[in-house]
């Protein structure tokens, strides 16, 4: 054979999703050491919107990710027009909901189908289990593709979608296709309501630990586009108070950052959005829980599965709310004047807090752009719980039972670097 | 009546990753006729096995980057073939894992084929190489002429079953 190589390309500037490795150190029985590896390339992107204009950070920053551009995209516009003394208004604000929803779904619906069921059903890959549950897996790629028909419904197409824009929207939907879109939401209820038992019923781990939770919350509703930061240790705080409690420091074995609240690792994601905000899910999702018997908060990590399955259902539910008495605007944006000075933003991505901050000045040019995705802001607190689980699980098992295990650990987090179905790398050294 | 035909061509703005981008605007540039339909996407994932879903031949365009061929050559691939390459996308969810996927399904279309434009390297402008440009234009013509020859003749166009491979 010769050693030549053939890939098809997919450039690596636009991808955040890398490569992760763990490596693994155990010494007379004792984990010694152990480094999680990411390589997370937004850092990039506050670089390239240096110098451009305000108008064009809602299409760059829809690049950073291929899973959840809307989430970069809401978080932006909420610092850049946080700028202005107008407001988008009503329409807008509604209608960013349901697209944000749209993204939650095809983004929930992507993770627990294709990358977390094959772990608990036993299989190496979806396409594995796809031979034995295809149903499953077909409800998987149904709930996606809605997700993707109300992301484009907005955004003009599912991936890197382009039609949010300062102000509102570039356009806005025709009322026919949302009325078609609403009669697929509600065929999809019953099938996201499955779903939501069938991840009840896996036998997942009991693994009970100690964190602190971190999420957006909102009086009126379960935070998603927007909302003031929450923590389970009692503090809210706005978007501009951030960085007051929240650092990021470079790990030497890892080119990503690393976040951390007052020292502390802490938890961003479907469980701890659950755990500060389960009180506002609405009456059928609050029977929900008593029917699988979750209460909450929940500290079993294993349980952020059932917390998307649960967010599926609740973003189908809010997409039908909010489209039932859809009115086409006579205008899809307001107009915004944006003031010089500091923009600080943030959202709930599927897979977490995102906060943003931009620097604009009076010529309207970004001097300075800062983003923490979600993925940053998990690491610290991956770390600590894999730390925890492995020595829980038993160092003595063999590699593979451990990779296994490491790997679901991990993805409990949805982190970006899940995306590979086998993204790890397992580096065991025993040393005797 | 034989089905329409759908092309679907795959890329993201970057330099010659557009390749597939490119045979449709070719296309489209055309004026083809309506039993042709073409659709541009941009890393679509698994969202493709439901995209592709048609009862007339299906061909899907994507650049193959690879060291082992000139850039702007045009190649027929089987999906196992495509399964080799080294190929990375978003979640682990190229295009190989997607028709894999399709096909434990059974959602694979009954006349697939897969077309691959060589190229060597993306680029992080819009900019396409010349040869590369040149490939999508040619395959956008006969592309084109298969399907008028299959259209004419009711039967199917003869691009796809050359014995180019990577393999």
């Amino acid at each position: 054979m010769t050693s030549r190589r053939i890939r098809i390309d997919v450039p690596a500037l636009t991808r955040v999703e890398g490569e992760g490795s763990l490596r693994l150190e155990v010494r007379d029985g004792q984990l010694h050491e152990l480094g999680l590896s990411i390589f997370e390339p937004p850092r990039f992107f506050e670089k390239f919107l240096e110098g451009r204009e305000a108008e064009e950070v809602v299409d760059i920053v829809a690049r950073i990710c291929g899973i959840c551009p809307v989430a970069y995209q809401m978080s932006a516009l909420n610092a850049l027009e946080s700028l202005s003394n107008d407001s988008p208004g009503h329409w807008v604000q509604q209608m960013r909901r349901v697209f944000y929803c749209g993204e939650w779904l095809q983004s929930h619906a992507l993770h627990i189908h294709l990358l977390a069921l094959p772990d608990f059903l036993g299989f190496d890959n979806a396409i594995a289990m796809a031979e034995r549950h295809p149903n499953e897996v077909k409800r998987g790629l149904q709930l996606q593709g809605l997700g993707n028909s109300l992301i484009r419904l907005f955004g003009g197409r599912s991936v890197h979608p382009v039609g949010a824009r300062l102000g509102g929207f570039h356009h806005a939907p025709e009322a026919e296709d949302v009325r078609a879109l609403i009669a697929s939401l509600q065929q999809a209820q019953s099938d996201a309501a499955d779903l939501t038992r069938f991840c009840a019923r896996l036998p997942l781990p009991e693994d009970p630990q100690t964190f602190i939770s971190v999420a957006l919350h909102h009086t009126d509703c379960y935070a998603i586009e927007r909302g003031t930061l929450r923590t389970s240790t009692g503090l809210e705080l706005t978007a501009d108070q951030f960085e007051q409690h929240f650092h990021e420091t470079h790990k030497p074995d890892s080119t990503a950052l690393w976040s951390d609240f007052n020292g502390e690792p802490y938890l961003t994601g479907p469980l701890a959005r659950l755990n500060l905000n389960y009180s506002q899910l609405p009456p059928f999702l609050q029977q929900r829980l008593n029917e699988i018997g979750l209460s909450l908060p929940c500290n079993n990590m294993f349980m952020s599965l059932i917390a998307r399955a649960l967010e599926i259902e609740l973003v189908i539910a809010e997409a039908i709310r909010l489209l039932q008495d859809y009115m086409h605007p006579a205008s899809p944006f307001t107009p915004l004047t944006l003031q010089a000075g500091s923009g600080y933003g943030m959202s709930e991505a599927p897979r977490g807090l995102l906060w943003h901050r931009y620097e604009l000045d009076d010529k309207g040019l970004i001097q300075a752009a800062r983003i923490v995705p979600p993925t940053s802001q998990n690491q610290a607190r991956i770390e600590a719980d894999l730390h925890r689980s492995l020595t829980a699980f038993g160092l003595d098992n063999d590699e593979d039972a451990l990779r296994l295990r490491a790997e679901q650990v991990i993805r409990n987090y949805d982190p970006c670097i899940s995306c590979a179905t086998h993204f790890l790398t397992l580096e065991k050294q025993e040393i005797e | 009546m034989t089905a329409p035909e759908l092309i679907i061509g795959i890329g993201s703005p970057f330099g010659d990753d557009r390749a597939g981008w490119a045979v449709i605007e070719g296309l489209q540039a055309a004026s083809p006729p309506a039993t042709l339909k073409l659709l541009s996407l941009d890393r679509p994932g698994p969202e493709l096995i439901e995209l592709m879903q048609s009862k007339g031949r299906v061909t899907l365009i994507d650049a193959l980057l690879t060291e082992d061929y000139p850039p702007g050559q045009c190649m027929a691939l089987t999906p196992a073939q495509l399964a080799q390459a080294n190929s990375t996308s978003s979640h682990g969810f190229g295009l190989a894992q997607t028709l894999s996927l399709a096909h434990a399904l059974h959602q694979l279309p009954k006349d697939l084929q897969l077309l691959a434009i060589t190229i060597k390297q993306t680029s992080v402008d819009t900019v396409m190489s010349p040869e590369v440009a040149s490939a999508a234009e040619a395959l956008a013509q006969q592309l084109l002429k298969a399907h008028q020859t299959a259209m004419g003749s009711g039967g199917v166009g003869s691009l796809g079953s050359s014995s180019s491979s990577p393999s």
